[in-house]
C-alpha cells in the first residue's frame, strides 16, 4: 500500500507511485484482484497531483499491471504474477547496481562484497518473522 | 451588486444603531439635566442651547462615520482585493457603497432628528428654521461626500475622518474669505456672491473625484490615487463653477420683456436724450431677512441699468447694477456707478453690505474706458455715490459722495484719511471726488454741504475753458478748483458776517449761467443778522471774469434784518435754456408758518433785467423746482400733491392740465428733457412700465421703450 | 474570443510602479486542466500577478488573456468564471462564515452551498461561526471554500499555502485535489512553500524578480535539471559546461547543475579518469539553483 510519498526526494512523484505499487505486488500485499483506490481517492490520500496518479495507472495498465473495469474501478491484473517475477528481479538489480556502484567506487574486491552480501541475506532471513504472503509454491527459504 | 449594498449595511449597523441610541439618550440627559439643575429660564434656555447643538454635532458623527470608514475601511482590513475581486465593475461597487453609507446616514440622521423634532422640539427651534432646512442639509452633506471622497483617497478611516473635518473647515474660510475679498469682482459679473452656491458647487466635484479615485486608483498605488483624486477635483470644481456662473448669468440675463420698473434718471445731454431704467425688484439687501420673510436674493440679482436713445428707444448700454448713472452732455460718455454685495464679518455675523464702483463707457464705440473701485476696496469703507456729474465736454466725472468724508482726505487721492493732510472744517463738510474719464488724475476737493440729505453744492466753470469746479468752504468762501493744476483760488469771500455775529453757513446752492459769464449763487447763513439771530438767504450774482470782486446782491431777502424764520428745504436754482432767465424755489419759514417761494430774474447781456417774486401760501404744501424748459424762459415746477405748474420770468404761474401729466411720476425724477423739449417720463404707475415722452404744454405723450 | 487550450496566457505582461517593474515582460502558458506553481521569493510579482489577471490592476504593457477573454477588455465575465483567494486570505471579520458565503452567493451566477459546507466542516467550521474566532487554518478554508463554492472554472489561490499550519496545509491541498475532479478545472497557486506544492502541480513557472525564469511541465523540468558530480584527479579540472549554476569544486570532485540534461551529455563528460553520475534534484533544490544564478548576475 502506498500511504505516502516523499516529497523531498528526488525521485519524481510519478516514479514513486509507481515504486510503490510494483513493490507491493512484488510482496504480495497487492495480489491480482485487488481493487485500487480511485485516481481521486488516491491523489487526494497522497496529497499529490490526480493527473500523476492517472498517468501511473495509465502507464500500469499499459504494461499489463493494471486493468481498468469501466464503472467499477482499477485492479490489479491477473497477470501481474507473471510481472511480479520480472518486477522483483527488476527491483533488486536496481538495488544492486547502486552497491555495485559503491564497491567500485569504494574500492572494495568482488570476493569482500559477495560476502557482504551472503551476510546480508542471511541477517534478512533472520529478521523476517513468518512466511512471506505469496501464495507461490516457492518455498521459503535462503536459496537462490 | 445587492448583497454588496446589504452586506455595507450590515457591517455599519453599529452606526444606526447609535444614532437610535442618541435618539434616546439626549432626551434623556435632558430630562435629568432639567430636573436638577434648571433653576430659571435663563438656565432653560441654555440647556436648551447646549442640546441644540449636541443634535447638531450627532448628526455630524454620523454623517461623517458613515462615510469614512466605506473604502478606507476595506483597504485598512485589507479586504480590498477580494472586494475587487467579486464579478462586478468598479463602478458598481463604489454605487453600492454610495447607496449604503447614504441611506445609513440619512436614516441615522432622521432618527436622531426626528425623535429631537419630536420630543424635544423647542431644542431645535431654537437652532432656526433657515440653519435647521437649508445650513444643516448642506453642511451634513459636504461632510458625507468629504468624508466619502477621502475614503477613498486615504487609507485609513480615521485619516479619512480628520482630512474631512480639515477639509470642511478650510472650504468654509476659503469660501468666506475669497467672497470677501473678490466677490465684487468676480470675473466681471454682478456677484454671485452666495455661500452656499459655492459650496454646493464642490459637492459633484467630490463625487466624481471619488469614483475616479477608486475606479482607476485603487490597488495602483498611494500617489496615483491622490493625483487622479486632485485633479478631478479641480477640474470638477472648475467645470461646476464655471457652469454655475453660466446658468446664472443666463438667468440674470437682460431682457427686454422682462423690464418691471423703469426710472429716468439721466441727466440731460445735448443731442438725443437719453432715460435708464431696471429691472427686477429693486430688493434692499436680502440677507437680512426678518423671521418669516423670504430671502429675495434672485430679484436683487437682476437688475440692470439700460441707456436708451429715447428718439428710437435703441438701447445705447446695458450693465448689470443698480447705481447712478451720468452721461456727459454731448452723449459720448456715461458714467455708470453700481453696487455689488460683498461679504464681510462683523462681530460674529457675517453681513453683506454694497460696495460700489463706477465704470466709465464710451458710448459711441461701445467701449469701456474705465473700470475702477476704490482704493483698497477691502476695507469696510465705501463709495456712496449720491450723485455724478460730467464736465460739459464730457472729460471729467464729478462724484458726490455721501460719507466719503469719512474715508477720503481732502487734497489727496482717493485714499483714507490719515494720508494726507485735512483741511479744517466742520464736520457737516463734504468731498467731491473728481477722475478723468480714463480714470486717472483722481482727485478730492473739498465742498461745503449742508447738514442732512442736503447735497453739496458745486458747478462746472463753463467759461474759461479750462476744467474747473466752484465750491464753498464751510467759512462760506467760493472756491474755484482748477482741475489740471490743482490750485484752488479764492473767487469770493462769502457773506460778511456783521462784526460780532455768530456766522454759520448752513445750505448753499451754485448754478452756472449756460455761457458761463454768470455764478448764480444762493447761501443760507444763520447768525448773520445784526440781532444775532435769525437767518438769511441771499442770492448773488458773481461775474465771474472779476475774480475777488464783490457780486451783486440780486434777491431780495426774506426774514432778513431779524425775522425768526429759516429756510426749509433745500435752496435751487435752474438757468433758462438761453441764459436769460434764472428761477430759484426755497421755502421760508416766517414766524411758525413756511412760505413757498418763488423767484426768478430776468438775465440779458449779462446784467439783471429785473426780478420777480411769486409766494405759495398754502402750508402744507412743497413747491420743488424741476427744469428749465428748453426753447422757453418757463420752469418746471411740481408740488406735494402731484400738481404741475409752470412758472415763467415774470414769476407768473400757469397751472398744467391733469391730463397725462398726471400719471406721471412725481418727484426730481422730471428733470430729464430730450432736444425736442418734451419731459422723457416713466408711465408705470399704469401697469406696465413705459418710458413716453410729453410734451409739456400739449400733453402729447409719445412712447418710446419697451 | 479564441479559446486555445489556456486558461491563462500573458504576452510581455509589464507592470510598473514608479520606478519599480514587478513584471517585466512576462510570458505565461497555464493550460486548461492543470495545476499551476507560480514559484519565486519575497517581492518577485507573484501577487502582482494574480492581481493583473483579475484586473484589480491594469498593466503597464502586455496583454493577458484568461479563459478567452482580455483582461483589458472583459474583466468581469472573467471574475465570474474565476474564484479568488488573496494572500494571507483577508475576510470580513465581523461576518459569519454564512453571511460571507450569502455575500458571494449573490454576486455569482452559480453557488454550491453544500460544496462550501462540506470544505469548512472538514475543519471542524459550522457555518454559524464568527470568522474572527476563527484559527488562520481556518480562515484560510473557508476562503477556499468560497471560492470553490460558485464553481468557478479557475482558481486564483495566492500565496495559498503560505503561514498555514501543517493541518490547513494539507486540507488546503486536499480540497484543491478534490476539486480538481471538474472536468477542465484549472488551479493556479502561487507560494514559496515549494515542497507541497511540488506534490501537486503538474506545471511550474519561476518568477524572479518580475521575470519569468523558467516555465515548463514538472516531470520536463525534472528530467532537464540534475545535479551532475564528476570525480577527477585533483591536478584535472573537470569539464564544467558554460551555463552550469551552483558549481562546486573540491580537490578531486566536481558538482554542478545543468539545466539540458540528457544521457548523451553524461556520455560525453565521461573520460579515462572521470566518472560522472547524474542525480535528481527536488524542485526547490533547482530553484535555489536558478535564483540563486539570477541574483548573481543582476549583482554584477
Amino acid at each position: 500500500m502506498i500511504d505516502r510519498i516523499d516529497p523531498k526526494s528526488p525521485l519524481p512523484i510519478y516514479r514513486q507511485i509507481i515504486d510503490g505499487i510494483c513493490r507491493g505486488v512484488a510482496a504480495g500485499t497487492l495480489a491480482p484482484g485487488d481493487q485500487l483506490l480511485s485516481v481521486r481517492e488516491l491523489a487526494a490520500q497522497l496529497l499529490v497531483n490526480p493527473n500523476t496518479v492517472a498517468r501511473v495507472y495509465r502507464d500500469l495498465e499499459r504494461d499489463g499491471l493494471l486493468e481498468t473495469r469501466r464503472g467499477t474501478g482499477t485492479f490489479i491484473s491477473a497477470g501481474a504474477e507473471k510481472l511480479a517475477e520480472a518486477e522483483r528481479k527488476r527491483l533488486v538489480a536496481q538495488k544492486l547496481g547502486e552497491v555495485a556502484r559503491d564497491v567500485h567506487a569504494f574500492g572494495l574486491s568482488t570476493e569482500s562484497a559477495v560476502q557482504l552480501l551472503r551476510e546480508a541475506l542471511a541477517d534478512a532471513t533472520l529478521r523476517s518473522s513468518g512466511p512471506s504472503l505469496r501464495s507461490t509454491s516457492q518455498k521459503p527459504g535462503r536459496k537462490q | 451588486m445587492r448583497a454588496l449594498f446589504l452586506k455595507e449595511w450590515r457591517q455599519n449597523y453599529l452606526l444606526f444603531l447609535f444614532a437610535l441610541i442618541m435618539a434616546g439618550f439626549i432626551p434623556g440627559m435632558y430630562a435629568l439635566i432639567h430636573g436638577t439643575w434648571v433653576r430659571d429660564w435663563k438656565d432653560q434656555e441654555t440647556l436648551n442651547e447646549i442640546v441644540g447643538v449636541a443634535y447638531v454635532a450627532v448628526q455630524f458623527i454620523i454623517v461623517l462615520f458613515a462615510g469614512a470608514g466605506l473604502f478606507a475601511g476595506e483597504t485598512e482590513r485589507g479586504t480590498l482585493p477580494v472586494l475587487l475581486g467579486l464579478p462586478l465593475s468598479r463602478g458598481q461597487v463604489w454605487l453600492a457603497k454610495l447607496a449604503a453609507g447614504l441611506t445609513l446616514a440619512l436614516s441615522g440622521v432622521a432618527v436622531v432628528m426626528g425623535t429631537g423634532l419630536m420630543v424635544l422640539p423647542q431644542t431645535t427651534a431654537q437652532l432656526g428654521w433657515y440653519t435647521m432646512w437649508r445650513d444643516l442639509p448642506l453642511c451634513l452633506t459636504l461632510a458625507f461626500l468629504g468624508a466619502f471622497f477621502f475614503s477613498a483617497v486615504l487609507n485609513r478611516t480615521i485619516s479619512a475622518l480628520l482630512a474631512t473635518i480639515v477639509f470642511g473647515l478650510a472650504l468654509f474660510v476659503a469660501v468666506v474669505f475669497f467672497m470677501e475679498l473678490f466677490g465684487a469682482t468676480l470675473l466681471g459679473y454682478d456677484p454671485l456672491v452666495d455661500v452656499y452656491l459655492w459650496m454646493v458647487s464642490v459637492l459633484p466635484a467630490m463625487l466624481l473625484a471619488s469614483y475616479v479615485a477608486f475606479a482607476r486608483g485603487a490597488m495602483a498605488g498611494g500617489r496615483r490615487k491622490w493625483w487622479l483624486a486632485l485633479v478631478t477635483l479641480a477640474a470638477g470644481v472648475f467645470v461646476t463653477d464655471f457652469l454655475i456662473i453660466e446658468v446664472v448669468r443666463w438667468e440674470t440675463r437682460y431682457q427686454r420683456s422682462r423690464v418691471e420698473q423703469i426710472g429716468v434718471d439721466a441727466t440731460t445731454p445735448g443731442g438725443a436724450a437719453i432715460g435708464l431704467f431696471t429691472e427686477g425688484d429693486l430688493a434692499g439687501p436680502p440677507w437680512h431677512a426678518e423671521a418669516g420673510e423670504k430671502i429675495r436674493n434672485r430679484d436683487y440679482r437682476r437688475q440692470h441699468i439700460a441707456l436708451v436713445d429715447v428718439q428710437d428707444g435703441r438701447e445705447l448700454l446695458v450693465r448689470r447694477g443698480n447705481g447712478l448713472v451720468a452721461v456727459s452732455k454731448d452723449g459720448k460718455v456715461a458714467a455708470i456707478s453700481m453696487g455689488w454685495p460683498t461679504l464681510t464679518w462683523r462681530t460674529t455675523d457675517m453681513e453683506f453690505y454694497e460696495m460700489r464702483g463706477v465704470e466709465i463707457w464710451d458710448l459711441a464705440g461701445h467701449r469701456r474706458l474705465y473700470r475702477g473701485f476704490p482704493p483698497k476696496f477691502w476695507e469696510k469703507g465705501k463709495l456712496e455715490p449720491v450723485a455724478m456729474e460730467w464736465s460739459p465736454d464730457g472729460e471729467w466725472l464729478l462724484v458726490v459722495a455721501d460719507n466719503a468724508w469719512d474715508y477720503y482726505a481732502v487734497g489727496s487721492d482717493w485714499y483714507p484719511k490719515g494720508t494726507a493732510e485735512v483741511a479744517p472744517f466742520h464736520d457737516d463738510g463734504n468731498v467731491l471726488l473728481l477722475v478723468r474719464r480714463d480714470g486717472s488724475g483722481a482727485k478730492v476737493i473739498e465742498c461745503h454741504a449742508g447738514s442732512g440729505d442736503e447735497k453739496p453744492a458745486y458747478a462746472w466753470d463753463l467759461r474759461s475753458g479750462r476744467h474747473a469746479v466752484y465750491t464753498f468752504r464751510g467759512d462760506g468762501s467760493l472756491i474755484r478748483h482748477d482741475l489740471e493744476t490743482g490750485k484752488a483760488e479764492k473767487v469770493w469771500a462769502g457773506p460778511v458776517p456783521a462784526a460780532g455775529a455768530r456766522f454759520r453757513l448752513q445750505q448753499t446752492s451754485i448754478a452756472s449761467s449756460p455761457d458761463g459769464r454768470t455764478l448764480a449763487v444762493a447761501v443760507v447763513v444763520s447768525g448773520y443778522a445784526r440781532s444775532g439771530r435769525g437767518y438769511d438767504l441771499l442770492v448773488f450774482a458773481l461775474p465771474t471774469d472779476a475774480v475777488g470782486s464783490q457780486p451783486r446782491r440780486i434777491a431780495p431777502v426774506a426774514g432778513s434784518s431779524g425775522v425768526d424764520g429759516y429756510p426749509t428745504s433745500p435752496l435751487r436754482l435752474v438757468w433758462s435754456e438761453d441764459g436769460q432767465a434764472l428761477c430759484g424755489a426755497a421755502v421760508e419759514g416766517l414766524a411758525g408758518s413756511d412760505q413757498q417761494v418763488l423767484w426768478t430774474m430776468r438775465w440779458q447781456r449779462g446784467s439783471l433785467q429785473g426780478t420777480a417774486r411769486v409766494q405759495r401760501a398754502r402750508e402744507d404744501d412743497a413747491v420743488h423746482l424741476l427744469a428749465a424748459i428748453p426753447h422757453t424762459h418757463q420752469f418746471l415746477i411740481s408740488t406735494r400733491y402731484g400738481a404741475m405748474s409752470l412758472v415763467d420770468e415774470n414769476a407768473e404761474l400757469r397751472d398744467l392740465p391733469p391730463g397725462p401729466l398726471g400719471l406721471l411720476r412725481r418727484g426730481a425724477e422730471l428733470e430729464v428733457f430730450d432736444n425736442q423739449g418734451r419731459a422723457i417720463v416713466d408711465l408705470s404707475a399704469r401697469a406696465k412700465p413705459k418710458l413716453a415722452a410729453v410734451d409739456i404744454t400739449t400733453g402729447k405723450v409719445t412712447d418710446i421703450y419697451p | 474570443m479564441g479559446e486555445n487550450g489556456y486558461a491563462i496566457s500573458t504576452e510581455n505582461l509589464t507592470m510598473r510602479f514608479g520606478r519599480k517593474y514587478a513584471l517585466d515582460g512576462v510570458n505565461a502558458r497555464i493550460p486548461k486542466g492543470s495545476i499551476y506553481g507560480l514559484l519565486g521569493p519575497n517581492g518577485a510579482g507573484k501577487t502582482t500577478f494574480v492581481r493583473v489577471l483579475l484586473n484589480l490592476i491594469t498593466p503597464t504593457r502586455g496583454t493577458a488573456i484568461v479563459l478567452g477573454h482580455d483582461v483589458r477588455k472583459d474583466p468581469v465575465a472573467i471574475r465570474r468564471r474565476v474564484g479568488h483567494v488573496a494572500a494571507l486570505q483577508p475576510l470580513w471579520e465581523w461576518m459569519t462564515v454564512k453571511e460571507f458565503a450569502g455575500l458571494m452567493a449573490g454576486c455569482y451566477p452559480r453557488w454550491d452551498n453544500e460544496a462550501v459546507r462540506k470544505i469548512v466542516s472538514g475543519v471542524g467550521i459550522e457555518m454559524k461561526d464568527k470568522i474572527q474566532h476563527l484559527s488562520r487554518g481556518q480562515r484560510a478554508l473557508v476562503a477556499l471554500a468560497v471560492a470553490i463554492g460558485h464553481q468557478p472554472d479557475l482558481l486564483l489561490l495566492d500565496e495559498a499555502l503560505t503561514g498555514l499550519d501543517p493541518i490547513a496545509r494539507r486540507e488546503v491541498l486536499r480540497n484543491i485535489i478534490d476539486a480538481m475532479h471538474e472536468e477542465g478545472r484549472t488551479v493556479f497557486i502561487t507560494g514559496q512553500d515549494i515542497p507541497d506544492m511540488e506534490r501537486i502541480i503538474d506545471f511550474v513557472g519561476f518568477l524572479v524578480g518580475g521575470h519569468m525564469m523558467v516555465e515548463a511541465p514538472l516531470d520536463d523540468l525534472k528530467a532537464r535539471v540534475k545535479r551532475i558530480r564528476v570525480e577527477h584527479p585533483a591536478e584535472a579540472q573537470a569539464p564544467v559546461p558554460a551555463d552550469a549554476l551552483n558549481v562546486l569544486r573540491h580537490a578531486r570532485e566536481t558538482a554542478f547543475t545543468v539545466q539540458d540534461f540528457s544521457q548523451a551529455s553524461l556520455d560525453s563528460l565521461a573520460g579515462p579518469n572521470l566518472r560522472a553520475e547524474a542525480m535528481d534534484l527536488s524542485l526547490e533544490d533547482m530553484f535555489i539553483d536558478l535564483a540563486q544564478s539570477k541574483l548573481k548576475v543582476e549583482g554584477k
